[in-house]
């Protein structure tokens, strides 16, 4: 396919509008991972899933998509405040029960799933949808889910825009002004579970992860206010999830999930190196002017 | 040796191989890098692949192992640019080495039927019929060699470097101070960590293996405050995981490597219990 | 005899965060047995004042020097900050202490019973020996500061850095803290210490060097410690 004829293709576009989307609402809440310095949950979520899917399908037998979708959700759910409640009761570190936890859940995962291809009607191809992403397979429908739930975030995080600001920067001020910040917590947890399982259809589990991180890492370097962060790392998501799903579509054999990756990761390496002030190229050339000025006397 | 002995012992000995390594990245607070490093192994096992076309080479173990310190490098060089956090720069590097790989497969390597999932998911029960033969002799399955090996030279490790690994987790101020380098000491951990994981994962595949990493050394960093006791613990913990998922796994008839790690979370949550409870009751002792 | 008598030296010694500089030009002589305090404001650059000295960041530009002691490069010890300590580490106090030894033993070598019954020893003159067994969570702020000058004292080194020796310490662990550095001065070591507490300074430290950023202020207490010099130092903003 010619990258001139892919709107022209129905099939394609919706993937690439999928794809795009998805994007958006995923870098629209790693802001808010990477900013909280809890950036591997998204990695965590998506690995812990797995039983939960396979369990939805045992259950209703379906592979309706809506209920593997809750089935995602609630094991994803279940694993965070495991992960949670294993920090705050004990001393273990969050990384430790973040890796036990995602690991033993997706290890519970595996076992489900060989007893789901005991059933007649399984194939064997869930497990490599699951762990690679299946974009080229996206359906209106699946668009559709993908919208529905990217609305319902957007509407969230607009209604508590000014709780979750102070919430990320400062927890204890957030605390004295009276914001219940439990709650916050525990809705930015469940905003950010369903993001990560509306995308794991697309991109897989491995690579949810920078979903999350990668466009929001990137948007960091170019700005200081939160909003302008925000609306930056969904416009990365999106360019990223776009142009991953137009080259998975153009050329040959490149899976769309880890193209998106790339895509990303591409945006968050040039961000590094261009991005005014942080940039790593910026501030070789401020060195050298620093180095300079001190040689002629100080300056501050 | 009976086909379901040579399993458990396999089982056994790539969790407790694990669980030392495993132990050390928990205390250094980089329990997460091995979730790192288990995936980009990958990247290398193709990478090396397209050097030598060959699938059974030795050749591509090492290229495997040699991409868990380059992965290492590669983080702590986002790192110290200081505009991305320890978090973020792992979430960064693991996804992009992994979908290089991805796509690497995909591409070009499709004819070569290098098989993805067995790298992910591995398969513990077809260990047995890779016999190690020395002349003529049939002296057991390969991967039993390899991962009492890897178990073996871990121990060694340790207990050469127990003091250097002790000190540079505690205080690594304290280290550099009295010579022991820091920066040394983590690459060659990380090493042992992705030799440990190249060798683990033909029998779980390497998404698990970070599951006999950092869980059974979590259960027994909740159950213990000593260091010797914690490892042995470790060791013990993620040994009895490979044989009680063995069987778990034969009795319900599903996947071993699945069942070991989920038996590892068991092992890990009653840890947990028992040390919610010992704080309530010291605390009511206390009051 | 050695007859130069600094214990560090640095000049135009220089450290920068992300472009923006933490220290500035710093050139220091701190002479030798004598307890010197490093005083300055939150964000002055303390902390990575003594870990420049140790060689432990890099630096933009910038030479640390230190004296020999006896022909031979002088041995350093460490006391950590106790905030950056991981209480939950699974160690003892034994176990900590014994740590102090480990430079001497150098790579692979175990500690042996002398290592250890010096480390108990040690653990003594904190009075802290009937603590040997606990592990460091267990412990009061006091007592855990105790644990880590023991350490120190076990390192048998000839120049101490200590990174805020009397934070989150009782009054009586503040006294015997303060007696061990006296014992170790005459014995002619030499401590260089982060202190915050300007009440106490003049009285515990010979020297004092203040630092926000660049060198205020470097010498003997009683001429260094003026008000002019602690205006200077603290005052709010700092820079032009």
């Amino acid at each position: 396919m010619s990258i001139f004829n892919i709107f022209s293709d129905y099939t394609t576009a919706v993937v690439v509008f999928g794809s795009a989307l998805l994007g958006m609402v995923s870098g629209l809440l790693g802001t808010f991972s990477v900013l909280r310095r809890q950036s591997l949950v998204g990695d965590g979520v998506s690995h812990a899933a797995l039983p939960g899917v396979v369990a939805a399908f045992l259950i209703t037998g379906t592979k309706n998509s809506e209920l593997l979708l809750l089935g995602a959700f609630i094991s994803g759910l279940l694993a965070l405040f495991l992960i949670l409640a294993a920090t705050k009761k004990s001393k273990i570190k969050f990384d430790a029960a973040l890796a036990t936890v995602m690991s033993a859940f997706f290890g519970l995962g595996t076992v489900l799933l060989t007893c789901a291809q005991k059933l007649p009607d399984a194939t064997q191809a869930g497990i490599h949808n699951f762990i690679y992403g299946q974009a080229s397979s996206m359906l209106r429908r699946d668009v559709t889910i993908i919208f529905i739930c990217g609305i319902f975030i957007l509407a969230a995080v607009l209604l508590l825009w000014k709780e979750l600001k102070v919430f990320i920067f400062d927890r204890e001020f957030a605390e004295q002004l009276g914001i219940p910040c439990k709650r916050i917590n525990l809705i930015l947890s469940f905003l950010t579970v369903l993001a990560v399982i509306i995308g794991i259809q697309t991109v897989g589990v491995v690579l949810m992860s920078a979903m999350l991180i990668a466009p929001a890492a990137a948007a960091r370097q170019w700005c200081d206010k939160l909003w302008v962060m925000a609306v930056l790392s969904a416009l990365f998501g999106g360019i990223s999830g776009a142009a991953g799903a137009v080259t998975g579509a153009v050329a040959e054999g490149i899976p769309t999930g880890p193209a998106i990756v790339i895509a990303a990761s591409l945006i968050t390496v040039l961000s590094l190196l261009f991005a005014p002030r942080r940039g790593i190229i910026f501030r070789i050339i401020l060195r050298h002017k620093a180095k300079e000025a001190n040689h002629n006397g100080r300056c501050n | 040796m009976d086909a379901a002995i040579e399993i458990q012992l396999i089982a056994a000995l790539t969790a407790a191989g694990c669980a030392l390594p495993g132990s050390f990245l928990l205390l250094r607070r980089m329990s997460m890098a091995s979730d790192s490093i288990t995936h980009t192994i990958l990247l290398g096992i193709v990478l090396a692949f397209f050097a030598v076309q060959d699938l059974s080479s030795p050749i591509l173990l090492i290229g495997a192992a040699v991409m868990g310190p380059v992965t290492v490098w590669l983080t702590e060089l986002l790192i110290k640019t200081r505009l991305l956090s320890e978090d973020s720069a792992t979430g960064i590097v693991f996804p992009l080495l992994f979908s290089v790989a991805v796509i690497l497969i995909t591409r070009y390597a499709g004819s070569a039927h290098l098989d993805t999932d067995s790298v992910l998911l591995g398969e513990i029960v077809f260990a047995p019929f890779d016999r190690l033969v020395v002349f003529n002799i049939d002296i057991g399955a390969k991967a039993l060699y390899l991962s009492g090996g890897v178990l073996l030279l871990n121990i060694v490790l340790i207990m050469l470097f127990y003091k250097e690994l002790q000190v540079s987790s505690f205080d690594p101020v304290l280290a550099a101070v009295l010579g022991f380098s820091p920066t040394l000491i983590n690459y060659g951990l990380m090493t042992a960590a992705s030799l440990t994981a190249v060798s683990a994962f033909e029998a779980v595949g390497s998404v698990l293996v970070t599951a006999f990493m950092i869980a059974p050394p979590a259960a027994a960093y909740l159950l213990t405050e000593n260091l010797k006791k914690m490892l042995t613990l470790a060791v013990l913990i993620a040994a009895a995981s490979g044989i009680l998922g063995y069987h778990t796994a034969v009795l319900m008839n599903v996947s071993i490597a699945g069942c070991m790690a989920a038996w590892t979370g068991v092992f890990f949550f009653g840890a947990f219990v028992y040390s919610v409870i010992k704080k309530r009751i010291g605390a009511k002792g206390g009051a | 005899m050695n007859l130069e008598n600094y214990a560090v030296k640095t000049e135009k010694l220089t450290v920068a965060y992300d472009g923006k500089p933490v220290l500035s030009d710093i050139s220091l002589e701190l002479p030798k047995e004598m307890l010197i305090a490093i005083m300055g404001p939150n964000g002055a650059g303390k902390t990575t004042l003594l870990k420049a000295l140790l060689g432990l960041i890099p630096k933009v530009e910038g030479e640390t020097e230190f004296s020999c002691v006896k022909g031979k490069p002088p041995k350093i010890g460490y006391v950590p900050q106790s905030e950056s300590i991981d209480r939950d580490f699974p160690a003892t106090v034994l176990d900590v202490v014994t740590m102090g030894c480990y430079g001497r033993l150098g790579w692979i070598k175990r500690p042996g019973k002398a290592d250890r019954e010096l480390s108990m020893q040690m653990l003594a003159k904190m009075g802290m020996e009937q603590y040997w067994d606990r592990q460091i969570s267990h412990l009061s702020g006091g007592q855990q500061q105790r644990t880590f000058i023991a350490r120190a004292l076990v390192q048998k080194a000839d120049i101490y850095f200590m990174d805020e020796p009397f934070k989150g310490v009782d009054a009586a662990t503040e006294r015997s803290i303060i007696e061990i550095l006296k014992e170790l001065r005459s014995s002619g070591k030499t401590v260089i210490a982060v202190h915050h507490d300007l009440a106490t300074a003049p009285e515990y430290f010979d020297w004092v060097t203040m630092i926000n950023t660049h060198v205020i202020a470097n010498g003997k207490t009683e001429d260094v410690f003026t008000k002019e010099n602690l205006s200077h130092t603290y005052r709010v903003g700092g820079a032009e």
